[in-house]
């Protein structure tokens, strides 16, 4: 027979597992932030047209 | 872990055999951690303050007397970082650390070990920092902005930019570390709409923080790239544009200020209802308020770009939505306020400071808005009027919410109350000086005078010697501060009870004074009527 350990799991292990669960998923969304950041700025740079477009919208007044 | 948020008990026994370093070093527990963390903010705090002293040594008389300019700039540079790195960011997870275990009824933060690590990365961070001061070639001087090409012509970008690395490790692992304890270890019945508004200010803070703090670290990432590993990000020369940093660094430093005053919003909350005797006014517009300030904070950061040319439409776009802030923060005042209307009021320290809080953060939210004003900022920019509003909403705001919370909770952390006489004092000098010292800087920004420089025109003369009379009694009133806490720590013959204030309720006041190692092993019963905002109807 399978033991459900999770029923077995008093309340404060239960709450813990889950939250370091919860912590995991948003250091992953931190992580997700960081590379993020950097690729868009390779992104402009690797797309001069769309950036010199900003520029000139930018000093057009 | 589990084994350590569950078998209390068995560690209680034990901890009064912990020897120094085992008890601070290895810590794993909410409480010495908190402790370590407000430690490290009083003496950054101290660290920082002695950096103004010399700015405004400096600028008490027109002309170059005390320092060289590169000093100087070192000097406005290290001062920003250390401030709001070191001694205001620590002091909220601080804060946090201390109370949010305490406040939602949870035996400890949800990674105990992660938390030791968040607090020990800090020290090394800013000794790296600091070093810089002494390097050949010296630390950083650009401005705490580390705008490019500037900031790249110094010797220690590299120095800056692994400190500011480190600081931001530490600050991404508190946040989850808040959040994933927020999200998971409330004791049941403490609902989300039930916690306590600094909770809340602090959930939503946290968030803020993942969100940004990974976008500062990939800005400095690329500071550094330029500089020594030959890419061309913000290189004109090489077909980057400096101004893309300033987007990037202002979509981290707008969300940043409010990382620096929406738990200060959580502590007024707390402190407030106490000495009114009366439940906050809307707590859901409170708690609401909170969450769409932090929202907007993502969508005015060119409010600091103004004037290095934006398309008209972004400049318009920024305007109304930096104006929109305006709303919920008005939300936020009105609401203490009614909170404190027809309250039976007395006046503790923690309340002068709260009280005084409402008043003069609201003059640093009204200069924002003056500054918001795309035409006026035009000539605002890069003035005094800029630092002046910072100011009164950092020092008056942040600042004052901290020393206040400390005032507040000091008897439930030590056991003892501190003196109330030298607590007011401590209130009056500083309520006083710190006007003197940043009102007339307003009056210097509208005239003209630029930020950032160490001589000026005489005719700004007499006003900066106001200021920074203004600014050594300021400094000076912080000392008392620290006589209050010693006193309080190791001399003070007052026990506090549990409850500590009359008119204080929530779960951190139903453990004893002071709060035991371990508090809350098994999981407390929520009494929906002992909550601090009362009873909220769904
Ligand atoms: C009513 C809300 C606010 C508005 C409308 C507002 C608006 C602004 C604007 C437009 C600027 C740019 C000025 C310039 O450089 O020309 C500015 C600068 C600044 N604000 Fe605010 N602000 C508000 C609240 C706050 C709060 C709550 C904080 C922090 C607790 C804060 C901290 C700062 C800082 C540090 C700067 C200067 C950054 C730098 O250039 O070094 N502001 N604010
Ligand atoms: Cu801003």
């Amino acid at each position: 027979m399978q033991l459900d350990h999770q029923t077995l799991e008093s309340e404060q292990a239960q709450r813990v597992r889950r939250a370091r669960r919860t912590a995991a998923a948003v250091g992953i969304v931190a992580l997700v932030v960081f590379v993020v950041s950097i690729v868009q700025m390779f992104w402009l740079q690797h797309h001069p047209q769309a950036h010199a477009q900003a520029v000139k919208e930018a000093l057009m007044q | 872990m589990a084994h350590a948020a569950t078998h209390d008990e068995h560690h209680d026994e034990h901890h009064e055999h912990l020897n120094f370093f085992q008890r601070w070093v290895m810590s794993t527990n909410h409480k010495d951690i908190g402790t370590l963390y407000l430690v490290f903010s009083l003496l950054m705090f101290f660290i920082g303050g002695s950096f103004a002293m010399v700015i405004r040594a400096e600028l008490f008389k027109p002309g170059l007397q005390l320092v060289q300019p590169y000093f100087f700039n070192e000097m406005t540079t290290m001062h920003a970082l250390v401030m709001i790195f070191g001694a205001v960011m620590p002091a909220f997870v601080g804060l946090g650390n201390w109370m949010i275990p305490l406040m939602v009824g949870a035996p400890d933060m949800a990674l105990p070990r992660m938390n030791n690590l968040s607090f020990w990365i800090l020290p090394f961070a800013f000794a790296l920092l600091l070093s810089t001061l002494f390097l050949p070639g010296g630390g950083p001087a650009g401005g705490w902005t580390m705008y490019p090409p500037l900031s790249l012509q110094s010797a220690s970008t590299a120095y800056v930019v692994f400190a500011v690395h480190l600081m931001g490790i530490s600050s991404i692992m508190g946040a989850i570390n808040i959040i994933a304890t927020i999200l998971n270890m409330r004791a049941p019945g403490m609902d989300l709409l039930k916690m306590p508004v600094f909770v809340w200010s602090w959930l939503i803070t946290a968030f803020l923080l993942i969100a940004v703090m990974p976008v500062l670290a990939g800005a400095v990432t690329m500071l550094l790239t330029d500089k020594y590993f030959n890419t061309h990000f913000f290189d004109a020369a090489g077909g980057g544009d400096p101004v893309l940093f300033q987007h990037v660094f202002w979509f981290f430093g707008h969300p940043e200020v409010y990382i620096m005053i929406l738990p200060a919003f959580g502590i007024i909350s707390e402190i407030i209802p106490t000495f009114a005797r009366k439940p906050i006014f809307g707590y859901k517009a409170m708690v609401f308020a909170i969450a769409s300030i932090a929202f907007l904070s993502f969508i005015v950061w060119a409010h600091h770009m103004f004037a290095v040319g934006l398309p008209l439409g972004a400049e318009i776009f920024f305007m109304y939505a930096t104006m929109l802030i305006a709303v919920p923060t008005g939300v936020k005042v009105f609401n203490w306020v009614a909170t404190m209307w027809g309250g039976s009021m007395t006046f503790e320290t923690p309340m002068l400071f709260a009280v005084a809080f409402v008043i003069l953060f609201t003059i640093g939210g009204f200069s924002g808005l003056m500054l918001a004003l795309v035409p006026a900022d035009f000539q605002y920019h890069d003035t005094y009027f800029v630092v002046a509003h910072f100011h009164y909403v950092l020092v008056t705001g942040a600042i004052f919410a901290i020393i206040a919370a400390t005032y507040y909770w000091i008897p439930k952390w030590t056991g003892h109350m501190y003196s109330e006489f030298w607590g007011k004092m401590h209130f009056w000098n500083s309520v006083v000086w710190v006007n003197v010292l940043f009102f007339p800087q307003h009056f210097l920004g509208l005239a003209g005078m630029p930020r950032r420089i160490p001589d000026y025109n005489v005719a700004f003369a007499n006003f900066n010697m106001i200021s920074s009379i203004g600014g050594f009694l300021f400094g000076a009133s912080q000392l008392i501060f620290v006589g209050v806490l010693i006193h309080c720590v190791w001399f003070s013959k007052k026990k506090a009870t549990d409850r500590v204030w009359e008119g204080a309720k929530g779960l951190e006041w139903t453990v004893p004074s002071p709060a035991p190692h371990h508090t809350f092993s098994i999981a407390p019963v929520v009494h929906d009527e002992e909550l601090a905002h009362g009873h909220v109807e769904d």
